[in-house]
């Protein structure tokens, strides 16, 4: 108990720490021009690396990934911080888990060299060819024109490091969704190396998961202390009850998708790599499913506020929606739920046999 | 003693002693997670001898005291395997006896829930009084050292084959409606009592239970006169975690799971968008036990989780069972004993079973209510 108890008031702590740090350098109200520049903030990111937040998820800490990055990145989550942490915090790890052959860490960790993770998929093809160069192209990569380096995932989990300065890479920024650094990655006979990054996808994914299921509920909160001050006919709409029942809907989304989220960190810190897909799959879906669920409930119950841009609700529902398809595409994730749930041994099996024997 | 296993330890004793006492029979017996039939009443005692139907209360009154989580975990598995649960005895009636119950009452009624020898009806619900529970109006009226009850309940599920009725009687016609209700321990087999049979969509039967001035000694009012309110709110609470269909939900899951592993079934892609779809929805339904149990293992009282849960469980079930049976197939919906049918016919029965629990237990839009209120903070409408 003692010890569970000291990593709670830890979490709260680094948790308590970074809110006041994102509502300093990151609030939600800056979040359209950070859009509109479209690049990261580099001197606000060495500061995240200063603070040792770029390290939080360490493989060689105990607990680090369900307790400390878990405490980051919701509190990133809930102001939709648009610089990609949780790429960097998952590529961070995997090198952590490899042993870090290629002596990244450091500068990762310290925030002065940005590392980004592109997986192609649905959102593009990279050719690797017999002298080892890439060539393709890839879209909806996270930051990669504010970032140094890239980790290309290819179809066959082969992955390589790809160095933005390499004359083989260019960015080409695209107009989208969701606004800032989001471009398209196209690759011509670019020098890579070849880069162990075990368990990126499932860090990722349960990161992801974690920041969806925190923007949720952050936007839960705003839209209940909204409807609370809003009055029509005579009372607050809040005390309406189809209202209520919009909102309570939304609140068990967002505690199964916090649920979830909190279990796939768990298990991508356990030995279990089958365990670790299965639960990071299914936790980023049902997060990031629910994310945009609760964000068009909210937006019915905010009205034509919510449609403007005076309010911040439209932030919330364009990144949910955008969501859906980072780290692979919600496709691929229900590919490896179905994948692990047809290898499992069931309950069931097992009574099968018993009887059989009997 | 008896020492309190691990979760993992308790889950693997009951799995081996489902293994030895399984009987096949009893899946087929029709839906009531009590002892109805023969073969459910001999089940029930041997799960009883291994003192697992008293996991709510201590040894003094023949339970083990190991708490509210363990009697969930062992629903779990029981229902999974499509055996009696005895959940109104053991997770909702009998602890809130314990809590609230004379000396004379536990000692009499406990120990042989514990032992699986005591089947409870709840006597709640009245034609006038659902979702509005509190406007119940069955009357109980003080004569001497007896009550004497008139009235009638409804959808009293149990009462054709209880030995007793856990009744809820307004004792208090001036008091405001919520503090005018005392709880009863009724011998089913009263004078005066009438059970009348309802059908339902599901093929079993639920019964109106008419009280015709029933006479009950005094000694079975459980509790303080006129508190009877919070008890039964207590119980409900409880019921939310224990009696909704987490194990057969669970069950779902795995049916559907073999019957897409089989050869040619796991290669149509439909199927296989199907059972990850049905599997992000079952998991997300199920994470908030994940949250209870952390409540229940710091010792607080898992409402918010419990509250959700209901809510997430039915509803989950009722559409799992409608997106199977729009995608495998009309032989699906071959009731169970039609040798032609798909999955066994699970989800012909799970669609017509699972109607009533986004209803009963606090139909949803009740839970939505209390959701709102009491965890988000909303303002009430009136």
């Amino acid at each position: 108990m003692g010890e569970a108890a000291a990593r709670r008031e830890e979490s709260a702590l680094l948790a308590a720490c970074a809110r006041s740090f994102f509502a300093d350098r990151a609030p939600l109200r800056h979040l359209g021009d950070a859009e509109r520049d479209g690049r990261i903030e580099r001197d606000r990111w060495r500061a995240l690396g200063e603070l040792g937040w770029l390290g939080v998820s360490n493989p060689s800490e105990p607990g680090a990934l369900a307790v400390h990055a878990a405490a980051l990145v919701a509190e990133a989550g809930r102001v939709l911080f648009p610089d990609p942490l949780v790429g960097v915090l998952a590529v961070a790890r995997a090198l952590g888990v490899a042993g870090d052959p290629h002596s990244l860490l450091a500068e990762v960790t310290a925030g002065s060299r940005i590392i980004a993770p592109v997986l192609t998929g649905a959102g593009g093809r990279v050719e690797v060819s017999s002298r080892g160069r890439l060539s393709g192209s890839v879209a909806f990569v996270e930051s990669p024109d504010g970032a140094d380096a890239f980790v290309v995932l290819g179809s066959t989990d082969e992955s390589f490091l790809v160095d933005a300065e390499d004359p083989g890479a260019a960015v080409r920024p695209m107009r989208a969704m969701v606004g800032g650094a989001w471009s398209e990655l196209v690759l011509t006979r670019a020098a890579a190396i070849r880069i162990p990054v075990p368990g990126l996808v499932e860090t990722g994914a349960a990161l992801a998961a974690t920041f969806a299921a925190a923007a949720a509920g952050a936007l839960l909160e705003a839209t209940v202390a909204y409807v609370a001050g809003r009055r029509q006919f005579g009372r607050p709409i809040g005390s309406f009850q189809a209202v209520q029942h919009s909102l309570a809907s939304s609140a068990i989304a967002v505690d199964q998708s916090r649920a979830l989220a909190r279990r796939a960190l768990a298990a991508v810190e356990g030995e279990d790599l089958p365990a670790a897909r299965y639960a990071s799959a299914l936790a980023f879906v049902a997060a990031t499913d629910r994310f945009v669920d609760v964000a068009r409930r909210c937006h019915q119950v905010w009205g034509g506020m919510g449609f403007s841009t005076e309010s911040d609700v439209h932030h919330f529902s364009r990144r949910a929606r955008w969501m859906k398809q980072t780290w692979g595409g919600r496709t691929r994730h229900l590919d490896a739920v179905a994948n692990e749930r047809l290898r499992t041994k069931l309950l069931l099996d097992r009574y099968a046999e018993a009887r059989a024997l009997s | 003693m008896n020492p309190r296993p691990t979760y993992d330890e308790f889950r693997e004793r009951v799995r081996a002693f489902i293994e030895r006492e399984y009987d096949p029979v009893i899946p087929l017996q029709g839906p009531f997670p009590q002892a109805d039939t023969p073969e459910k009443k001999s089940f029930l005692r041997k799960v009883g001898r291994q003192g697992w139907l008293g996991l709510g209360w201590g040894p003094e009154y023949g339970g083990l005291g190991w708490g509210a989580d363990y009697q969930h975990l062992l629903q779990q598995e029981l229902e999974y395997a499509g055996l009696p649960t005895c959940s109104i005895e053991s997770a909702m009636v009998g602890p809130t006896l314990a809590r609230h119950g004379s000396e004379a009452l536990k000692e009499r009624f406990l120990p042989a829930i514990a032992r699986g020898e005591l089947s409870v009806a709840l006597g709640y619900s009245e034609a006038g009084a659902g979702s509005d529970l509190a406007s119940l109006s069955l009357r109980a009226r003080r004569d001497g050292d007896e009550w004497v009850l008139d009235g009638e309940k409804m959808w009293t599920s149990a009462a054709h084959f209880a030995d007793v009725i856990w009744l809820a009687a307004r004792t208090d016609f001036e008091a405001p409606k919520h503090r005018g209700i005392s709880i009863f321990l009724v011998d089913a087999d009263s004078p005066g009592i009438a059970v009348s049979r309802i059908g339902t969509m599901h093929d079993d039967r639920t019964n109106i239970v008419h009280f015709e001035h029933v006479r009950v000694p005094a000694d079975r009012l459980v509790g303080e006169e006129n508190a009877g309110w919070r008890y039964l709110i207590e119980a409900l609470d409880l019921e939310r975690l224990s009696a909704f269909p987490v194990g057969n939900l669970r069950r779902d899951l795995d049916e559907l799971t073999a019957w897409v592993r089989e050869n040619s079934r796991k290669d149509d892609p439909a199927l296989l968008r199907l059972l990850a779809e049905a599997t992000v929805s079952v998991e997300a339904a199920l994470s908030h036990v994940d949250d209870a149990f952390d409540l229940l293992a710091s010792g607080e009282r898992p409402a918010r989780a419990a509250t959700m849960l209901k809510v997430a469980v039915s509803e989950c079930r009722q559409d799992l069972a409608d997106r199977i049976l729009d995608e495998v197939g009309p032989r699906a919906l071959l009731r169970r004993d039609d040798p032609g049918t798909t999955l066994a016919g699970r989800f012909e029965d799970a669609w017509r079973r699972e109607i009533i629990s986004s209803i009963a237990g606090g139909a949803n839009e009740i839970q939505r209510d209390l959701i709102a209120r009491r965890h988000l903070g909303l303002p009430r409408g009136d």
